[in-house]
């Protein structure tokens, strides 16, 4: 798990080159010939033999950086912020809510600006019925649409409220009491308020303008945040960034370590692997009816197999990332040991394996990411770029990871055509 | 708010208006200091943002609420028949429909052309007897027939398009027009592999409009159309007489 945490800081403050997953974990600046890594200015410092430019350890840079919410983030953000069941149902963007990365979301537009204010609307509505918190204020109404005016607006917008966003915002309230009638009424209209602006809808990278930019502490623990929950900060998180205790490295990767111990966690970086293959997607593969050991319950053994394989992998085991990539421990139930070659469980269910290590290495040859990476010949390329297909005359399965596997990783049989097996090994 | 125009309702039409102005007026001094602090590079999507958020108060100022509330102005026309008079009919109706709308009468409207197994006859287009038509399976008449029946169908979608909304904007903003025929195959009455086609604006919850969603294969039904689009009008269809398999996904969003 440090190395993950390593990925998460490095990402977070650093834009120069860096290594990823040193054994260490301390995150290393290399140097690149002109600066030409992403590096800051050059002073000083060794010069290449060969006339290159003076290189030094680069300084870290921020690149300024504002992206509108996707709308899994959106939805999410929403769901955290109203304390809903589950995140509501949303269309603003073109990217399906199950993208690794999704499509740059478009600009608001009138039609999604629509949206966004009926749905606030509604769910202004429904979070401020009788009997929810909202409705209610113990002590006198001014204080309380002040205290719910500065709480709810920082979690909304990630960040301390200005003063002159505390006054406008005191002035929607004032519209609400008076329009829908009553305390609640002020908060219901100050909540429509809080969900419309780009300060709720996009995520700034700016920085803190100082000499040494790095992002703001708020901006850093909502980067954090959307990265590992895939949501709005905790509280935890939230009160350190308010406190200022997200300044040095080690305060932020016990909030990392702290966060990558929680369930819910887990659950949303195992995900993040299922996204970046695709494998929600993995029960539309299909083959001709020539290839009779494909069915639907070999696909769905092929994704149990991988799901089991991340679960250990990351949280039972306390792999290395690389291991992803690299290992040959698995699991197989009858279905997915015929495919390997491998003895069949004893027992019913999936059972852990080690596959032969001159055939098969992580889950890039797993038969669940293999099947489903050759579904569409095309989407080979833009999905797993290093990939290719054999069978239409490109380079085989390439990835520096698996370098050494290179010449015995196109044994395996990759089809690009529905009608030929996939995933057996080929002696 | 059904029951028209009435002084409630235009007073709680003002009220809306004045809690949507005063969140816009709050969304645009954010898009202000966003503007001041975003990078050049983001100026392009603050400029479409800013537009939109103009857009939504210009709804607010158009036309006041009810304008285009009036009884329709309405052309004394006879049933019956052929097609250019059935058309005159229709027209009629499509003004007390636009009414109804405009003034929040109503919020569900069923249109028929003709009725079942109609005997239209069109005969400039080929046929004196639609139904017969159809049962000889002549697919050029046919088609000229349901171009017909189509443009003229999609003129009182333009209308809509034009109308206001007794709330502000256009009535088509908050309206869907679902447009298919009796039948898939008139000849052999079939209902296999059916069109539909759905026309609305930005509040009826259509997922990226403008596109054919193919789900032929998959069990689905004209039941199923319904159980997805009730949600987006606060209703709920879970259970029918025939056939339905739970709606449409990727209809509705």
């Amino acid at each position: 798990m440090r190395l993950l945490s390593g990925l998460v800081v490095l990402s977070a403050t650093l834009s120069c080159t860096g290594s990823v997953g040193d054994a260490d974990d301390k995150p290393s600046t290399t140097v690149s010939p002109g600066g030409s890594g992403g590096g800051g200015a050059a002073s000083g410092g060794t010069t290449d033999p060969q006339n290159w430019a003076p290189v030094v350890a680069c300084e870290p840079t921020l690149p300024v950086k504002v992206t509108r919410l996707s709308d899994r983030h959106l939805a999410h953000a929403l769901r955290d912020l109203l304390g809903l069941a589950a995140p509501p149902p949303l269309s603003t963007s073109s990217s399906s809510s199950e993208q690794f990365l999704p499509n740059k979301a478009a600009a608001v537009d009138g039609a999604v600006a629509t949206k966004l204010r009926d749905l606030a609307e509604r769910l202004a509505l429904e979070v401020t019925t009788p009997g929810h918190a909202y409705a209610s204020c113990g002590t006198d109404e001014p204080t309380c649409a002040n205290a719910f005016i500065r709480d709810f607006g920082a979690r909304a917008f990630r960040r301390p409220l200005q003063e002159a966003e505390v006054t406008e915002l005191t002035s929607v309230y004032g519209v609400g009491r008076s329009s829908y009638g009553q305390h609640v009424g002020g908060i219901r209209l100050v909540i429509e308020g809080l969900l419309q602006p780009p300060s709720f809808l996009y995520q700034t990278e700016l920085g803190s303008g100082t000499a040494q930019p790095r992002l703001t502490q708020p901006e850093l623990a909502a980067k954090l945040s959307f990265f590992l929950r895939d949501g709005l900060p905790d509280s935890a998180l939230r009160d350190a960034a308010s406190a200022g205790q997200l300044e040095t490295q080690q305060q932020v990767l016990q909030h990392v370590d702290r966060l990558l111990g929680t369930d819910e966690v887990k659950w949303n970086v195992s995900k993040m692997f299922v996204r970046l293959f695709d494998l929600e997607r993995l029960q539309l593969t299909n083959k001709a009816k020539t290839v009779t050991e494909f069915s639907p319950e070999l696909v769905d053994s092929m994704a149990e197999e991988t799901r089991l394989f991340i679960d250990a992998t990351l949280w039972q085991r306390g792999a290395k990332l690389s291991e992803l990539l690299a290992s040959r421990e698995t699991f197989v139930d009858a279905r997915l040991a015929a495919i390997y070659g491998v003895p069949a469980p004893a027992a019913s269910g999936f059972s852990p394996v080690t596959l032969n290590a001159a055939q098969r290495a992580g889950i890039l040859t797993h038969p669940s990411v293999m099947t489903h990476a050759n579904f569409d010949p095309f989407g080979v390329a833009t999905k797993l770029p290093t990939l290719r297909c054999p069978t239409r005359g490109r380079t085989p399965l390439y990835t520096p990871t698996l370098a050494r596997t290179k010449s015995t990783i196109g044994c395996l049989r990759i089809s690009c055509r529905g009608a030929e097996p996939i995933r057996t090994w080929r002696s | 708010m059904p029951g028209g125009g009435t002084d409630p309702n235009l007073e709680e039409l003002a009220r809306r208006r004045a809690r949507r102005r005063s969140v816009l007026d709050f969304i645009t001094a954010d898009l202000k200091r966003a503007r001041a602090q975003f990078p050049a590079s983001f100026k392009e999507d603050l400029d479409v943002h800013e537009t939109a958020i103009r857009e939504l108060e210009q709804g607010l100022d158009a036309a006041p609420p009810g304008a285009e509330c009036a009884a329709p102005l309405l052309d004394s026309v006879e049933a019956g028949g052929d097609h250019l008079n059935t058309l005159k009919v229709a027209q009629q109706h499509f003004k007390v429909i636009h009414a109804a709308f405009a003034c929040d009468r109503t919020r569900v409207v069923t249109f028929m052309w003709a009725t079942g197994a109609s005997r239209l006859a069109l005969s400039p287009l080929g046929t004196n007897n639609l139904h017969s038509t159809s049962h000889e399976n002549n697919r050029s008449v046919l088609s000229q027939a349901e171009r017909w029946f189509s443009e003229h169908t999609a003129a009182f979608i333009a209308d809509l398009a034009a109308g206001t909304d007794i709330g502000g904007g256009k009535l088509i903003e908050s309206t869907l027009v679902w447009y298919i025929n009796e039948v898939s195959q008139g000849h052999d009455h079939s209902f296999n592999d059916y069109p539909f086609l759905l026309f609305g604006g930005a509040n009826v919850g259509l997922v990226n409009r403008g596109r054919v969603l193919d789900v032929s294969g998959q069990g689905k039904t004209s039941n199923d159309v319904w159980s997805s689009l009730a949600p987006q009008f606060g209703g709920s269809l879970t259970s029918f007489e025939t056939e339905a398999s739970g709606g449409v996904p990727g209809l509705f969003g």
